[in-house]
């Protein structure tokens, strides 16, 4: 049951920060002399631990990483920007070498790193099928069983013969995924290649990923997407700073990891000093259908009068609902010290269909001036909606609102 | 099973795991000879018009204005079976020298060994070289049929280890090719110098002159050290039954080019593995 497909054990990876190497010859030269005589001088290997910054000006992207996967895991690879994911996957996928440590793939690895990379302009679509296949460590009578499929997957069809310079950036998107989407490794491991295509793509994209996953392969994913990560993934390994800071499963890390980086420390811009307000802690709660967001806010001066407004966004920003002055006729008067203003979106969780909102925060004097504004304060999720037909809920029903429309003749 | 670590050992060479991405490999020779079909007008005829052109140069200048020796064979004979190995070296060692560079994006991306690439340029480069035989083929027998100087010259029985030849040139262009490609990812500034290098080499060889008329014997040592000397003046042998060349030039030549191919081979193993890192 258990068995270890990736075992990655004290990986590290050095990057000599601005110099990529000794500028000229004559510098080589001097190096290998002084390499040559004391044997130590410039070792990578026995930097000591100060910091991910090292004594002699080396980045340490990845910092004694280990971590293992177990067979039909489907691994969640998440963390902010420069935290070390790409590389781990580099390191992975055996794009570039660690500088210490090692990993143990059990099984045939496909990787995804950018889709269509392995393409050539000047051929055609059919040919780049076959080519790019090969790149990623197909045979040629395995793509050929899987090329019906590829090109279904791509849509394609009618550009096979098509140079592939001159097809639209979405169709070479399309037709790179469908390609390695296809390809049967016991190991996957995908960086963030759902950035590209439109959404409905992206849609499809995620529902062969899964199904992937379903078939007990072995998948690690890098993503910012935590819709994506928390339908796809069971584990999660949290990146921080070039080291695992958290791993387990997935809901619970990724409930940390968005506290941590959408309400926690850096976040938020720090607070002047000089500023009397501030947002000392968002939260949400259900109440049977109802939403309530509970804002905390405290000042250090009095002010007069305050409106809060508590704004409901879709991922893309549209406004879902709104709750101001307008609605509620809600104002706080003489604030000084801390208060807890409760909205509440009534009967709001019935209407949604599932999916992540989010919501913002903003504080305003009453004569319209903005005091404060807080976008994505809180991630909310609705998932409660049943599936329909027994399918993936989140596919099948489209758009905002659940409200199971009927037809019927008159 | 993988096991990603820190390599060790250079010298490595995984010819299962080579074996493992033959379509690949094939895949990448259609590519590069595909893609250059398509983008010219005549095509692969280049590939004829260039060693056609340079042979009537050197048959011009070398031949008949400087009056170089070409040992009695006829100047056309005489270069051109020079200069189609010196193609075929010359092809591969550029293919592989700018294996890295040019497929940077792919490389960046994507696992494969790496050394399919140059691999690939030793395949297409043979389709060339099956051309420039061709042509070299017409000269050779209009000049067989009508042999009209003091000295004859025929095919001898060891034009069977041709391909011996083609192995021992394809070795030779990768070895220096593996270099050239690891040493332009860490200095860039070799990339100027390497039209002025091979041109160099190229007179280092024995294509315009026979080795038996450098009496030097620094000189000689010099040619004979470079690997494709041995190439060249063998594969003219084989033809011909014309050559300068004894027992100690081949052993030089083959020890020369192991030498070569082997720390080639180290140096780019080297730098492929953070190669990705450097671009």
């Amino acid at each position: 049951m258990s068995e270890k497909m990736i075992s990655v054990e004290n990986i590290s990876k050095h990057y000599r920060l601005g110099v990529i190497n000794r500028k000229t010859f004559g510098d080589e030269l001097h190096y290998f002399l002084k390499k040559l005589f004391h044997r130590k001088l410039d070792d990578f290997v026995t930097i000591g631990d100060e910091g991910r910054l090292g004594a002699k000006g080396l980045f340490k992207a990845l910092d004694n990483v280990s971590f293992t996967v177990e067979k039909g895991d489907v691994i969640g690879l998440i963390g902010t920007n420069g935290s070390g994911k790409s590389t781990l996957l580099k390191v992975l996928t055996r794009i570039t070498e660690p500088t210490t440590g090692r990993a143990i793939l059990n099984g045939r690895v496909g990787s995804l790193l950018e889709v269509g990379t392995g393409f050539h302009p000047d051929l055609t679509g059919r040919e780049n099928i076959y080519l790019s296949g090969a790149v990623l460590g197909m045979h040629k009578h395995e793509i050929e069983s899987k090329f019906d499929e590829i090109v279904e997957f791509s849509g394609i069809k009618d550009f096979l013969d098509t140079p592939v310079r001159r097809y639209s950036s979405g169709m070479y998107v399309r037709l790179g995924f469908a390609v390695a989407a296809h390809l049967d490794p016991e190991i996957l491991l995908i960086d963030e290649v759902l950035a590209v295509g439109d959404a409905e793509f992206q849609k499809k994209c995620l529902a062969k990923m899964d199904d992937i996953a379903k078939c007990g392969r072995t998948i690690i994913f890098v993503s910012h997407n935590m819709t994506a990560v928390r339908e796809l993934c069971n584990k999660c390994v949290w990146l921080k700073d070039g080291k695992v800071f958290a791993q387990g499963p997935s809901a619970k890390i990724i409930d940390e990891y968005l506290r941590a980086t959408t309400l926690g420390s850096g976040a938020f811009p720090i607070v002047a000093p000089a500023d009397p307000l501030q947002v000392d802690m968002v939260r949400h709660y259900f109440d049977n259908d109802d939403l309530v967001i509970e804002n905390d806010i405290s000042t250090r001066a009095t002010i007069p009068e305050l409106e809060i407004q508590n704004i409901i966004k879709t991922a893309s920003g549209e406004i879902v609902a709104k709750a101001n002055l307008h609605s509620t006729n809600f104002i706080v008067t003489q604030l000084n010290g801390a208060v807890t203003v409760v909205a509440r979106f009534p009967g709001i969780k019935k209407l949604l269909n599932n999916g992540r909102y989010y919501v913002d925060l903003n504080v305003n004097n009453p004569h319209i001036r903005v005091m404060l504004t807080r976008s994505k304060v809180l991630e909310i999720l609705v998932d409660d909606k049943p599936a329909l037909n027994g399918q993936d809920s989140n596919i099948v029903n489209f758009g905002l609102l659940n409200i199971r429309p009927t037809f019927s003749k008159k | 099973m993988v096991i990603i670590q820190p390599t060790k050992n250079f010298f490595k060479l995984n010819i299962k795991e080579l074996i493992e991405y033959r379509d690949l490999l094939m895949l990448l020779v259609k590519r590069d000879l595909t893609v250059i079909y398509k983008q010219t007008i005549l095509g692969p005829i280049w590939f004829l018009i260039q060693p056609l052109i340079t042979t009537i140069v050197f048959t011009i200048i070398f031949g008949r204005v400087a009056n170089i020796s070409t040992d009695g064979l006829p100047h056309m004979v005489f270069y051109m079976s020079g200069i189609v190995i010196w193609n075929y070296a010359q092809g591969v060692m550029n293919t592989a020298g700018n294996s890295l560079a040019t497929n940077s994006t792919m490389l960046s991306k994507v696992y494969f060994p790496r050394l399919i690439i140059p691999l690939s340029g030793v395949v297409s480069n043979l389709v060339y070289l099956g051309l420039n035989l061709l042509m070299f083929l017409a000269f050779y027998l209009y000049y067989y049929f009508n042999q009209t100087g003091a000295t004859q010259f025929a095919p001898t029985w060891a034009l069977l280890a041709f391909p011996i030849v083609v192995v021992y040139t394809a070795l030779v262009g990768l070895g220096v090719g593996l270099w050239i490609a690891a040493i332009t990812t860490k200095y860039r500034d070799f990339r100027f110098m390497l039209p002025f290098i091979v041109q160099v080499w190229m007179y280092a060889t024995p294509i315009i002159y026979p080795v038996n008329v450098v009496a030097n014997p620094l000189y000689r040592a010099i040619i004979w050290i470079n690997p494709v000397s041995l190439a060249v003046e063998f594969n003219r042998y084989l033809f011909t039954g014309h050559t300068s060349l004894n027992s100690v030039g081949v052993i030089i030549g083959c020890v020369s080019t192991l030498i070569t191919f082997l720390t080639g081979l180290a140096f780019f193993n080297k730098v492929q593995r953070n190669f990705v890192d450097i671009i």
